[in-house]
């Protein structure tokens, strides 16, 4: 049974985000990554300790303290905060929610204070203002960060991390840093204005005067360690990794005191429907811990709906067969793609072109299956769906196919690409890596898409094709590539319908046999279209045959109503048609209508509209719930005779 | 830990090659042949009481005249919540296709030649299509029960109602919301004793209306509330 509540999707998108940046940054072990969310919710001593710590107040002249600042910050009208200023009319000090991300198995923040290329450096540059966050950071490490401080009520996040490896002999672990991202504010006495970024780090002129900022705080002795304790940061061991905290953790946009038992259950829900692929493989293992020290670890009863995706993708070494044998039976097929040749301009050994292809892993659903999408009460997680992924098994989403079920069986089905394609422990084939590199590259910020147009970082990158390819593991060239799998034969004529009830718009039909099903026959400058007006469903068309040299023709209309799988249940009568040009004659045919065209005319225009379909009937809603107001579709198909047949 | 049978695919094969079963009058399954395509399953917390589903399957087709349709419905009423209980499976367990085959083929294949003689396609009966499981003869009272059993109040009204009206079990376990529990409970509760003729027009205009609202946001209450609007409006428009 579904409950009322639906997933937050914020919260699906900080958790992606912090699960990909941990997942990146594994080491190259067999052991999983492991990340813990772990909640906490400070108050008395506990509070009083971590607010002196983050020097929450004192500290008056100069203002050093951070109170003062996100007061302050809260007026600029510019950057309006309303979450920041419910913060500071609602805390008393009494109780501090603080959501503490520990990764373990992972690199920590390695790299040096100002290199920008490793995960340290990429944390702390300045992405917070002027710099836009465009799709030239697809695919890097580090910029997902950014959704952190969105969940601080103060926007305030801190960072304590052992990294692998470190530059200088005194960088001795533990690394703390800390950082603030505020709207500019001012100092009203001091004529001093203060710009978005506040830190916390290593009081040291020099260093922040090379940097513009304070560098981290290493660990002497157990002063940092001690420090990173007090702030709800210390790590879970000696082992490298990160332990973030978000600092009065709140949800964007909503109430600031979120229960951690519900987030609890949303965040395991996220991370297994985005990171099943990973955890499935014993790659990643996430884990979330409450106030009251219940730990929990994400599986598969967190969103059982992605169990179908599961044992689809589990069958990717094992299944040869590209048919379907039954209920719960997977087939395995491709899609293939063509990923264009490097620019030499920007890189140094540049790939050539390859053509290559993916892999699509087909599953006809059984009964179970839809029962756990409905357990799982998410739109993604249901029937006809196509999970796609690459290396970094994240499904980067969730793509609904549902007509390409119309016609055939219902399916799920996961598209592997890229590094995704080769075995465990294997080296991908050039092949493989130069799809990886081709779609990391088209990701925007969020990882949750693979975007050929409009995208920069891509052309900057390739020289040849890229829209259509990138487009082509979505659109048509996937689409065909599942109805081979789901569809019926055409050819077995068991009842499948004739194409030009499937596509009607797309031709007609001609007295000429051979051209019978063939391609389009009409040139339509306004495709006949059909829309819902004021009761009635209105129509519109304008186009003429593509041979110019016809005989008489004419054009059919049709209303067909729709149901729940888009095939047409019945037909609304036709009430009545207009044509604007003249010459024409018109003959309705019970719901339909005819219009006759002379060969001297070449083209026509016509408008119309149906009965009124919610005659009778007390309100528009009700019309929808008694199934009168449904999807609709306009099928017009046309005779053309040539001069063959006169 | 229950030993589940289940006939492999290449058992399902051997009966659609056959030449007399089921085509022919009293025929029987080829048992012998079959025995050598059983794997097995072995499944926690499931259990299968074969006593007493023999027993009720046996006095079904003594107390019910197979001959008339009605009598054949009341039997499917009857039997579909005890053949539930009996089998005690876990939903993933019951969608394998291979256990409804070991259990028409090999265990009740009289019960089923008897329940479906008058039909054309009794060889879907013993083993469902390849599309769809429902038309398994034991797996469709399953599943319909397991549909329509109201687990908070322990009991199977629901599923009594679905499968007293031939048209009503068809249409909620053929089409393609079946699967959502509170539709199927809805359409038993509002509609079992309509007409099949207005069940006809009731499921078409429900199925329309579902090309512009999402089922699964929807409770069995206002399903119901559907349904009865749907209802008035055919009975007052014929």
């Amino acid at each position: 049974m579904p409950t009322e509540k639906a997933l937050d999707s914020e919260l699906e998108t900080f958790v992606r985000e912090v699960l990909q940046n941990a997942n990146d940054q594994g080491l190259p072990n067999d052991d999983p990554v492991k990340v813990t969310f772990e909640f906490n919710r400070l108050t008395g001593d506990d509070l009083d300790e971590y607010l002196e710590a983050l020097q929450w107040t004192g500290q008056a002249d100069p203002p050093a303290n951070l109170e003062w600042h996100v007061e302050r910050a809260i007026e600029n009208e510019q950057a309006r905060d309303p979450g920041l200023r419910r913060f500071v009319d609602s805390f008393e000090g009494d109780e501090l929610l603080v959501l503490t991300v520990h990764d373990e198995n992972t690199t920590g923040l390695v790299g040096e204070e100002d290199d920008s290329s490793q995960p340290y450096g990429a944390l702390v540059k300045d992405f917070g203002g002027s710099e836009k966050l465009d799709s030239s950071s697809g695919g890097s490490h580090g910029v997902g960060k950014t959704v952190l401080w969105a969940f601080s009520s103060i926007s305030t996040v801190i960072f304590n991390s052992g990294p692998r490896e470190t530059i200088s002999a005194d960088e001795e672990p533990p690394r703390l840093i800390g950082r603030s991202i505020l709207p500019a504010h001012d100092h009203e006495d001091a004529n001093r204005t203060y710009t978005n970024h506040g830190w916390f780090g290593y009081a040291d002129d020099s260093e922040i005067d090379r940097l513009g900022r304070p560098p981290s705080l290493w660990d002497g002795g157990n002063a940092v360690s001690e420090l990173a304790d007090t702030l709800q940061v210390d790590r879970p061991s000696n082992e490298t990794g990160t332990s973030i905290g978000v600092v009065g953790f709140r949800i964007p946009g909503e109430d600031m005191h979120p229960e951690p038992e519900d987030l609890s259950e949303q965040f395991r829900h996220a991370a297994v429907k985005h990171f099943w692929p990973a955890i499935s493989r014993g790659d990643l293992d996430v884990r979330v811990r409450t106030p009251d020290g219940d730990e929990e670890v994400a599986n598969w009863n967190d969103a059982p709906g992605v169990r179908p995706f599961v044992e689809c993708y589990s069958q990717l070494f094992e299944v040869e067969t590209d048919e379907l044998e039954g209920p719960g039976s997977v087939a395995k097929t491709t899609v293939d793609i063509t990923v264009p040749e490097e620019n030499e301009g920007v890189l140094d050994a540049p790939d050539p072109e390859y053509e290559t292809t993916v892999d699509l892993l087909i599953r006809q659903l059984n009964p179970t299956d839809t029962e756990e999408f409905d357990e799982s009460d998410d739109r993604d997680l249901s029937r006809n769906r196509v999970a796609r992924l690459r290396g970094a098994q994240m499904i980067v989403d969730y793509v609904d196919k549902s007509s390409v079920a119309d016609r055939g069986d219902d399916f799920v089905a996961v598209l592997v690409c890229g590094e995704a394609q080769s075995p465990n422990g294997d080296t991908p084939t050039p092949e493989q890596r130069a799809v990886e590199k081709f779609l990391k590259r088209s990701e925007p910020t969020q990882h949750d898409d693979w975007q050929g147009s409009k995208n920069d970082y891509l052309k900057k990158h390739y020289r040849g094709t890229i829209v259509k390819e990138i487009a082509a593991l979505e659109g048509e060239r996937l689409e065909r590539a599942l109805a081979e799998v789901v569809q019926e034969d055409v050819e077995s004529g068991d009842g499948v319908p004739d194409m030009d009830d499937v596509a009607p718009i797309m031709g007609g039909r001609t007295n000429d046999d051979e051209s019978k099903g063939g391609g389009p026959v009409m040139d339509w400058e306004e495709e006949p279209g059909t829309w819902f007006d004021d009761g009635n469903w209105m129509f519109y068309g304008k186009g003429g045959p593509i041979d110019e040299d016809h005989g008489p023709w004419s054009v059919t209309i049709t209303i067909d109503r729709l149901d729940v799988d888009e095939s047409s249940s019945d037909s609304i009568p036709v009430q009545s048609v207009k044509p604007l040009s003249p010459g024409v004659g018109i003959v309705q045919n019970g719901d339909s209508v005819t219009l006759d065209v002379d060969e001297s005319i070449h083209e026509i225009e016509f408008e119309g509209s149906s009965e009124k379909v919610v005659d009778g009937i007390g309100d528009v809603r009700e019309a929808f719930e008694i199934g009168a107001i449904t999807e609709a579709r306009l099928d017009v198909s046309a005779e053309i005779e040539t001069e063959d047949d006169s | 830990m229950t030993t589940i049978h289940v006939l492999a695919d290449s058992g399902q094969d051997l009966v659609k090659s056959h030449d007399s079963f089921p085509a022919e009058e009293d025929s029987e399954p080829p048992a012998d042949e079959l025995e050598n395509h059983l794997r097995t399953l072995e499944v926690d917390e499931a259990t299968i009481d074969y006593d007493r589903l023999d027993e009720a399957i046996e006095a079904s087709m003594t107390v019910f005249d197979l001959g008339r349709r009605r009598q054949r419905t009341a039997m499917d009423s009857n039997l579909a919540p005890i053949v539930h209980q009996c089998i005690d499976v876990p939903p993933r367990v019951a969608a394998v296709p291979g256990m409804w085959h070991y259990l028409t083929l090999l265990r009740y294949p009289d019960f089923i030649t008897s329940r479906w003689s008058q039909d054309d396609d009794l060889q879907e009966k013993f083993l469902g299509t390849q599309k769809d499981l429902y038309s398994n003869h034991l797996a469709r009272l399953w599943w319909g029960a397991h549909l329509t059993y109201d687990e908070e109040e322990d009991h199977y009204l629901a599923t009594h109602r679905l499968f007293n009206k031939q048209r009503l079990v068809n249409y909620v376990l053929d089409s393609s919301f079946r699967r959502y529990r509170p539709a199927a409970i809805a359409f038993a509760e509002e509609l079992w004793d309509e007409s099949g003729k207005n069940i006809t027009s009731i499921a078409k205009r429900f199925n329309n209306s579902l090309s512009t609202t999402q089922l699964e946001s929807r409770s069995k209450d206002q399903i119901r509330d559907q349904l009865g609007k749907i209802r008035n409006y055919v009975e007052n428009t014929n």
